[in-house]
C-alpha cells in the first residue's frame, strides 16, 4: 500500500527507490530524499488577496504550492518575503 | 512494542492514578469557588497539579497545560535552595512566580503545598492561577513599556507564605501592598492555599484507603507509565525531520520582524525539538523565559501524542530540546519577558503543534491522522482594562474574549469555532454580564467573525470579533493596554494546502457618537457605522480609552485543511447562510457559485469557477528559478 503523506502526496516505488507523487493526478516530483516543493509550480501572492480579513503588508507573502499535474494546492506557507522555500518534510 | 511492566496491578494502578487525576479537577473546583477573579473562575487560566516528593510532576489537570512543566522547575528549585533552611514543614505553603525560574510571566504566580503523611513527605500539590496585577509598570502585568525584567512586577523565588496552616499576616500584608489590586490578588492567593488544603485532604484519603506502600509504588508507576507508553507510540510512527517557522511582527519598539524556527526530529521512540536558528532576544516584553519555551512543547506532545495517559514528567523524559540561550524563546536577565505567556511560549508551541501534525499526517495509521490539526488560534491578542470603576474602586483585568479563537481544521472535519486556545481547553468566555458589572465598560457585541478562519477542504473555526466603550467610568476614562502578535503575519498555518487563517484586526474610534446612539437605542452594528476618529492599532499599545471611544477587535482563527477548491460546495453554502464565510469568499477562495434566490449552489457554474481557479494557477504560477 502506497504511504499518504498529508492529503495529496504518497510515497510509491520506482525501480527500487521511494519516490514522491501526487495521490489525485500521479505527478511524480521527486526521490523521496528530496524537498517536493522544489517540483511543483509555485505562486507569491499578497495575504489580503484571500480578502480584507487578511493584513494588509509588504512584508509578508503567501508562498503557494501547487501541483504540475493537477494545479491541487499542495501546501501554503506564510513566508518573511525573500526567506528561501522551507523544506519541511525529511522523511527517512 | 515496550513492555509495560509496573510495581503495582494493574487494577490498582489505574484507580489510584485516575484517583490523582480527579484530585486536580476538585482542586480546581476550589479555585473557582474561593476567587473572585473572572480570569481564574470563568476562563480557567489556572493550573492545579500533583508532584512527587522530589518535585516531578505525577499529573497535571484542568487548566493551562504548559504548567504541567514550568511548575516543577519551580517547585524543584522550591527543594534545592530552601529544604535546609528554612526547612520544608507540614503546614507551608511556598510561593514562586520568577520568570527566569519557572513562570511564563510574573502574574502567573505558583503555590507549593508540600504533603506529610506520618511525618514522611510523600508529595507536594501545586496551583498556579493568573493574578490580576503584581505592580509592574502597566497595570496587569503585560507592559509594552517594560525594558527590563525589573519593570514587570513583583519578583518571588520562593517564600514561605504559610506555615503551620496559617497565611503569614507580614508577607501577605507586603505582597498586596505591591498590587494595584490586592482584594482580588488576595482571593486568588487564598484560593490557591485552600486547593493545596483539599489536595493534601484527599491525598491522605487515598492512602488511608490504599496504603502508604502502594502510594509509594504509584509515584513511580505514574512516570514510567506515561513514558513507556509514549515510546511506545512514537515507535509506531515515522522517523523523520519536520521544520516550521513562525514570526513576531512586531516587538513595540522597533520594525523588526522575529522568527521562531523549529526542527523535529523523530527517531524511534524518541522526539528532538531544535529552535537553532530562532532570532535574538528582543528588547521588549515579546520574549519568555527557556522555562517557558519547555511548557510550550509539553502542551505540544501532551495534548497531541499523550491525551489518553497521565500528563507528567514522564513524557517530557521521551523528549530531548535545545534551546539556544539569547534567543527570544530564552530570554536572559535583564530582558524583559511579560508578553512570555503569549508571546514566546506560544511561538514554541505552535511550531511544535504543526510540526507534530505534520508526522502524524505522515503515518499512514487514521487514528493519528484524525489526531492532527491545523495551528488553533495561533495569535491570542490580549487586552487588560484598568481604572476606577463604577463603583469608585480600581479594578484591573486582562479580557480574556481572546480565548475565543478557532480550532485548526482536521483531515476529516473543519475546526470548532471560537473553541478555546490549544493551551487552555476547558476555557469559557467570561460573562459579559459579569465583566460589564465588575468593569466600567459596555459591550455592543460579541459574536463569530465572518471569513477568520483558515480557508481549507476543512475550514479552519471561526474566531470571536467584539467591541467595547467605557461605561461608568468615574474618571471619564480607563487604561488600555494590548499586546499579541499576528496582527500583520498570519501565523495561524494551514496544513497540506489549506490556508492560514486571518491576521486578527483591531481598531479604536475615539470620540465616537456611541453613547447618542445607546440613549436613541440605536446600537451600531459595525464600527463603520461611528462617528469619529478611526485609527488601527498596531499590536503592542497602551492608550487612554475615555467615554465615547470605542475598541473593536476580531480575534484569529484557526488554520484550514486542504486545497479550498475541494471543499464541498454544500458546506461553502451552509457557512454562507450562518455568516461564517462571505458571499465574496464563497466564489473568490473556494470557487463555489451560490444561487442567493433558491439558497443553492450553481453546480455548473461552480465546477466553471473552479476550472477557471486552476487553469489561473497555472498561468500564475512558476517552476522553483523558473
Amino acid at each position: 500500500m502506497k504511504r499518504t503523506i498529508g492529503e495529496y502526496l504518497v510515497v510509491d516505488g520506482l525501480n527500487g527507490k521511494e519516490v514522491i507523487r501526487c495521490k489525485k493526478c500521479d505527478y511524480m516530483f521527486c526521490p523521496i530524499t528530496e524537498n517536493y516543493k522544489n517540483h511543483t509550480l509555485i505562486r507569491e501572492v499578497p495575504l489580503n488577496s484571500l480578502g480584507d480579513g487578511y493584513a494588509k503588508t509588504e512584508r509578508f507573502c503567501f508562498r503557494e504550492f501547487f501541483c504540475p499535474g493537477c494545479a491541487t494546492l499542495l501546501w501554503v506557507d506564510m513566508v518573511q518575503k525573500d526567506l528561501p522555500i522551507l523544506d519541511d518534510h525529511v522523511l527517512r | 512494542m515496550t513492555t509495560l511492566k509496573l510495581e503495582l496491578d494493574p487494577i490498582s494502578f489505574e484507580i489510584m492514578s485516575h484517583r490523582m487525576w480527579q484530585i486536580t479537577y476538585e482542586m480546581a473546583q476550589t479555585i473557582v469557588k474561593v476567587s473572585g477573579s473572572v480570569v481564574s473562575t470563568e476562563a480557567r487560566d489556572y493550573m492545579t497539579t500533583l508532584y512527587d516528593s522530589e518535585g516531578n510532576c505525577l499529573v497535571t489537570g484542568v487548566g493551562v497545560t504548559l504548567h504541567g512543566a514550568t511548575g516543577t522547575l519551580g517547585l524543584k528549585h522550591i527543594i534545592s535552595k530552601f529544604s535546609k533552611n528554612p526547612g520544608i514543614c507540614d503546614g507551608d505553603a511556598w510561593m514562586i512566580n520568577d520568570t527566569d525560574i519557572c513562570s511564563t510571566h510574573h502574574p502567573d504566580v505558583y503555590i507549593f503545598t508540600p504533603i506529610f503523611y506520618r511525618e514522611e513527605l510523600v508529595g507536594w500539590s501545586g496551583t498556579m492561577t493568573h493574578m490580576g496585577d503584581v505592580g509592574s509598570i502597566d497595570p496587569g502585568g503585560f507592559c509594552p513599556n517594560a525594558r527590563e525584567i525589573y519593570h514587570e512586577g513583583f519578583r518571588i523565588r520562593g517564600i514561605k507564605i504559610a506555615e503551620k496552616g496559617e497565611i503569614r499576616p507580614d508577607l501577605e500584608y507586603t505582597i498586596l501592598g505591591m498590587s494595584r489590586d490586592p482584594g482580588m490578588l488576595g482571593l486568588d492567593l487564598r484560593a490557591q492555599i485552600a486547593a493545596g488544603a483539599t489536595a493534601k485532604r484527599r491525598v491522605h484519603e487515598t492512602i488511608r484507603e490504599f496504603g502508604i506502600d502502594r502510594f509509594r509504588k504509584l509515584r513511580t508507576d505514574m512516570l514510567a507509565y506515561s513514558e513507556i507508553r509514549l515510546r511506545s507510540r512514537l515507535k509506531e510512527l515515522p522517523d523523520g525531520t519536520w521544520r516550521t517557522i513562525e514570526y513576531w511582527e512586531d516587538d513595540g519598539a522597533t520594525d523588526k520582524i522575529y522568527r521562531c524556527t523549529l526542527a523535529m526530529t523523530k527517531e524511534g521512540d524518541s522526539l528532538t525539538f531544535d529552535y537553532t536558528g530562532t532570532s535574538e532576544q528582543a528588547p521588549t516584553f515579546i520574549n519568555c523565559a527557556k522555562g517557558a519555551a519547555r511548557g510550550g512543547v509539553f502542551t505540544a506532545v501532551a495534548t497531541l501524542l499523550g491525551y489518553d495517559m497521565p500528563w507528567n514528567e514522564g513524557l517530557m523524559n521521551c523528549v530531548k530540546l535545545i534551546i539556544p540561550e539569547g534567543t527570544v524563546i530564552s530570554a536572559t536577565i535583564p530582558v524583559p519577558r511579560s508578553m512570555g505567556s503569549i508571546g514566546g511560549h506560544l511561538l514554541c508551541q505552535d511550531c511544535a503543534v504543526i510540526t507534530i501534525s505534520e508526522m502524524l499526517l505522515s503515518s499512514g495509521i487514521d487514528n493519528y491522522r484524525r489526531d492532527a490539526s491545523a495551528q488553533w488560534c495561533t495569535s491570542v491578542p490580549c487586552q487588560t482594562i484598568a481604572g476606577i470603576n463604577q463603583r469608585g474602586d480600581y479594578a484591573v483585568t486582562l479580557i480574556m474574549d481572546c480565548l475565543g479563537g478557532g480550532m485548526g481544521a482536521r483531515c476529516y472535519a473543519d475546526g470548532v469555532d471560537v473553541a478555546a486556545m490549544f493551551v487552555i481547553p476547558e476555557t469559557l468566555l467570561p460573562n459579559v454580564e459579569r465583566m460589564e458589572f465588575m468593569f466600567p465598560i459596555l459591550y455592543l457585541y460579541r459574536r463569530e467573525g465572518m471569513d477568520t478562519g483558515g480557508p481549507g477542504m476543512y475550514r479552519g473555526g471561526t474566531a470571536d470579533e467584539w467591541a467595547i466603550t467605557p461605561h461608568d467610568a468615574r474618571q471619564g476614562k480607563i487604561d488600555l493596554v494590548g499586546y499579541g502578535f499576528g496582527n500583520e503575519a498570519a501565523i495561524g498555518p494551514g496544513i497540506y494546502g489549506g490556508y492560514p487563517a486571518a491576521t486578527w484586526q483591531n481598531a479604536v474610534v475615539s470620540g465616537s457618537d456611541i453613547n447618542e446612539r445607546i440613549r436613541e437605542g440605536n446600537v451600531p452594528r459595525n464600527l463603520k457605522e461611528l462617528k469619529g476618529t478611526h485609527k488601527v492599532m498596531r499590536a503592542q499599545f497602551t492608550t487612554d480609552f475615555h467615554t465615547n471611544d470605542v475598541f473593536y477587535i476580531h480575534e484569529c482563527g484557526g488554520g484550514g485543511y486542504g486545497d479550498p477548491i475541494d471543499r464541498e460546495p454544500d458546506l461553502v453554502l451552509k457557512d454562507v447562510i450562518n455568516k461564517r464565510v462571505s458571499l465574496k469568499a464563497a466564489k473568490r477562495i473556494y470557487g463555489v457559485i451560490i444561487d442567493l434566490q433558491n439558497l443553492q449552489v450553481d453546480q455548473k457554474k461552480t465546477d466553471q469557477e473552479r476550472n477557471l481557479i486552476r487553469n489561473t494557477r497555472r498561468k500564475t504560477s512558476k517552476k522553483v528559478g523558473g
